[in-house]
């Protein structure tokens, strides 16, 4: 999708670009020189460089939320429970930075994963860590 | 109004005890009572009543808000935001109402709060961070 939109863009661009020059070529009678040039060398290269620049641009984010959805899969894969309480439930697996922990946490707006310190043992010790607080620390009195 | 206040709505006691807030968590904000430390409130001042935004969510647009007279508040500064993940310090001089379109609404009792934000662990930006120490170290 990415790679998609970084074309689009760059390439509706280079449209733009072209169109102008096409019009300022159409308006003269005779055509100047540099119009010339514009028209039949740089409006080519703005669109080539247009799509070259976009691929790399798109790429670039294509690969970086690939390398993330891969690194999910593999987790869920090889996870494995570490902890398990009223904070949440712990888990361990491996992803491509290697040991990764991930905490599953539910509440009211519904379940969601939050990546946590590889060093974390327990789930109180991991909902604890995203507020960087201890353990002993991290007791509310109220929560919703 | 600066801190630390002395005013009628003061967090101490008649006694000149500490009024101590509690822990409250509402999905990923946290308000954490602090004490000793005044620091983070010297040279802040923004009263506020009514309805005070503590956050707003990324995705959902929804928002933590304080809903009522009596709360100082002021954003965090670079160094309690980038130590702490603190979004924000708050003075509560009465209980207000902590609101949000998806949790439940919860009390922040009278006291001073440090409002945190959740966190997550990024191994990217881990692994960039341990690049560059090795690269300092080499030079």
């Amino acid at each position: 999708m990415y790679f998609l939109i970084g074309v689009l863009a760059y390439s509706v661009l280079a449209l733009i670009v072209g169109y102008v020059m096409l019009a300022i070529k159409v308006d003269g009678a005779d055509t100047p020189p540099v119009v010339a040039v514009v028209t039949g060398i740089v409006w080519p290269l703005t669109m080539v460089a247009g799509i070259v620049v976009g691929f790399l641009v798109g790429m670039n984010y294509f690969l970086m939320w690939f390398w993330k959805r891969a690194d999910e899969v593999v987790f869920r894969v090889t996870q494995k429970e570490v902890d398990r309480s009223d904070y949440g439930i712990l888990y361990r697996g491996r992803a491509s930075e290697g040991e990764r922990k991930v905490l599953v946490v539910s509440d009211t707006t519904g379940t969601y994963r939050l990546i946590v310190d590889p060093q974390m043992n327990t789930a109180h010790e991991a909902v604890a860590w995203t507020f960087q607080l201890s353990d002993k620390t991290y007791k509310p009195e109220a929560q919703s | 109004m600066s801190f630390p206040m002395k005013l009628d709505d003061s967090p101490y006691s008649e006694k000149g005890e500490r009024k101590m807030g509690k822990m409250v968590r509402q999905g990923d904000v946290l308000f954490l009572p602090r004490d000793n430390n005044l620091d983070d409130f010297e040279g802040i001042s923004m009263p506020q009543s009514g309805k005070y935004t503590v956050l707003i969510g990324e995705k959902s647009g929804h928002a933590h808000k304080l809903d009522g007279d009596g709360v100082t508040f002021a954003p965090a500064g670079e160094r309690s935001r980038g130590e702490r993940g603190a979004i924000g310090f708050a003075l509560v001089s009465k209980p207000v109402l902590l609101t949000h379109e998806e949790h439940a609404p919860l009390t922040i009792e009278p006291g001073r709060y440090e409002i945190r934000r959740q966190r997550t662990y990024d191994p990217h930006a881990v692994r960039m961070q341990r690049r560059r120490h090795v690269e300092e170290v080499m030079d």
